[in-house]
């Protein structure tokens, strides 16, 4: 299938590694060029040159951003659209998920999560935007989880957060559609990336005959399809989102958790 | 992308045009063998040379079947599964949208309404679901709308058996996770079909001066991006979520309105 991405600028914030490097590698496979923002500037460099070398395509790039500061953003997009004139596809993706029950939760946890994932997608999506208005085939994916349609409990401030993404997204579809920009979110469950192997790390730290495997095979066994899911199975998605093919998709919130979410 | 469908044996109900004809080009054009459905053979042998001359693909069948009759639809996939062998995708499409306030909708029309959409996705699951079983895996792609999610008035029986098929594909997808079987949905808005040629013929019929364009363009204006979908646009997505790319998408709805849906 041709998803017409050839040539088109994308940012991805938390893009140097999991899902936004998934996402990056398969829009630079089909011949788009990608900006990864995340805030270390190793893990983007060996992120830049893995997505080169598995996709032969060089017009990778990193920029070392914050997302919770607005002038790094603003200068990081500046960035991208010197290097190539423009940006037609942010992904909203860079986000950790803590999680507990009410009364546990600091403010300061509050902030962060809420500063990372909701006004990260602000001000990245607030800078971005008036070169999406003057692309062909403006997107914007954000990275959510089903957590945001149908929250357990113990599971603040994360799902409080995923929830706001959600609502930006369906809000900001509305607003901005008769311009030709898509706005959509994927809902995201249990998929393998880094995030996660640092948790495997930290239980590990208790239990050391615990291999990836284990850990990986017990939280896939909570899955209706008995396993977790990887970065491409996700990466694949926001790539189709970004294409002229899903040109008719606006809107929506899509699940990618082996069918975890108890709603659609 | 490669969505790995070369070879894998689709059924499609109304498959003989609008979106099912587009899915089933799509997925042609992916090398799929492709069984379209619909009550009339005529217009089955007439979309069946489309697809094959638009994708050069001759593995096209046309099986006439009424998906309200569940003989006829075991009859249908056992000619699907004696021809190529196996199944592997159902996509459940067929259906009309019969629309009113509560009072004014008969017997009649609540029971050919259920009839076609909620039996008919229920006769033709029932049957795919031992081969896909046999298979090691498969897909089903119901065809709803944004209305089962979000009813407005005025859209007795449609609505309530788009629900019911949201509501299918949820509980479906729990049932056959474990089999690998994922179980999907999208949901459509105003995209171009005969179902809307024959009620712009009805409108002109009325006022000579109503092209086709116009009333498209009329229909359009209450859409967010502004235009009415092309058939494509949804059987692209239904392509999408047919493929190996779409491994960990199950439980899931899809809007594909062009934004008009007022929840995700």
């Amino acid at each position: 299938m041709d998803l017409g991405l050839t040539g088109k600028v994308a940012i991805i914030t938390g893009g140097s590694d999991g899902l936004g490097k998934a996402a990056a590698t398969r829009i630079a496979a089909e011949g788009g060029k990608v900006a990864l923002a995340a805030r270390d500037q190793g893990r983007i460099d060996s992120a830049i040159a893995e997505i080169k070398s598995a996709t032969g395509n060089s017009d990778v790039i990193g920029i070392s951003t914050d997302v919770t500061d607005e002038a790094q953003v603003q200068s990081m997009v500046d960035a991208v659209v010197t290097q190539w004139g423009g940006v037609d596809i942010l992904v909203n993706n860079a986000g950790t998920s803590a999680s507990g029950k009410f009364e546990d939760i600091a403010i300061e946890t509050w902030e962060y999560d809420i500063h990372l994932k909701v006004y990260g997608a602000i001000y990245c999506s607030r800078a971005a935007l008036p070169h999406l208005k003057k692309s062909s085939a403006g997107r914007i994916i954000n990275t959510t989880t089903w957590g945001g349609k149908a929250t357990p409990g113990g599971t603040m401030p994360t799902s409080l957060s995923r929830a706001a993404g959600i609502s930006l997204t369906k809000a900001m579809s509305k607003d901005y559609a008769a311009e030709g920009i898509l706005v959509n979110t994927v809902c995201v469950g249990v998929i393998k990336s880094g995030q996660t192997e640092r948790i495997y790390e930290s239980q590990k730290a208790g239990n050391d005959s615990l291999t990836l495997d284990e850990f990986y095979g017990r939280i896939g066994s909570m899955v209706p399809m008995g396993r977790v899911g990887e970065s491409e199975e996700v990466g694949d998605v926001i790539a189709f989102l970004a294409s002229e093919r899903a040109s008719y998709v606006t809107g929506a919130a899509i699940n990618i958790d082996g069918g975890q979410s108890p709603v659609v | 992308m490669d969505l790995g469908l070369t070879g894998k044996v689709a059924i499609v109900t109304g498959g003989s045009d609008g979106i099912g004809k587009a899915a089933a080009t799509a997925m042609a054009e992916e090398g799929a063998k492709v069984a379209i459905v619909s009550r009339t053979q005529a217009d089955l042998d007439a979309a069946a040379a489309d697809i094959k001359s638009e994708t050069g693909n001759n593995d096209i069948l046309g099986i006439a079947a009424d998906v309200t009759d569940e003989a006829q639809v075991q009859s249908m996939v056992d000619t699907v599964v004696g021809t190529w062998g196996g199944l592997d995708i159902l996509v459940n499409n067929a259906g009309t949208s019969a629309a009113g306030k509560f009072e004014d909708v008969e017997n009649e029309t609540w029971d050919t309404d259920l009839g076609i959409k909620v039996y008919g996705a229920i006769h033709c699951s029932r049957a795919a679901l031992p081969h896909m079983k046999q298979r090691g895996g498969g897909r089903i792609i119901n065809t709803t709308t944004p209305g089962g999610k979000a009813s407005a008035g005025g859209s007795l029986p449609t609505s309530l058996s788009r629900a019911a098929g949201i509501s299918l594909t949820k509980a479906m997808s729990k049932d056959y996770a474990a089999d690998n079987i994922l179980i999907n949905t999208i949901c459509v808005g105003i995209l171009k079909s005969r179902q809307h040629r024959r009620r712009w013929e009805a409108a002109n019929a009325q006022d000579s001066s109503l092209t086709l364009d116009k009333f498209y363009n009329n229909m359009g204006g209450r859409v967010p991006v502004g235009r009415i979908g092309e058939a494509r646009e949804a059987g692209d997505v239904i392509c999408f979520l047919a493929s190996e790319r779409a491994s960990y998408i199950t439980g899931a709805s899809i809007n594909v309105d062009g934004g008009s849906s007022p929840v995700v």
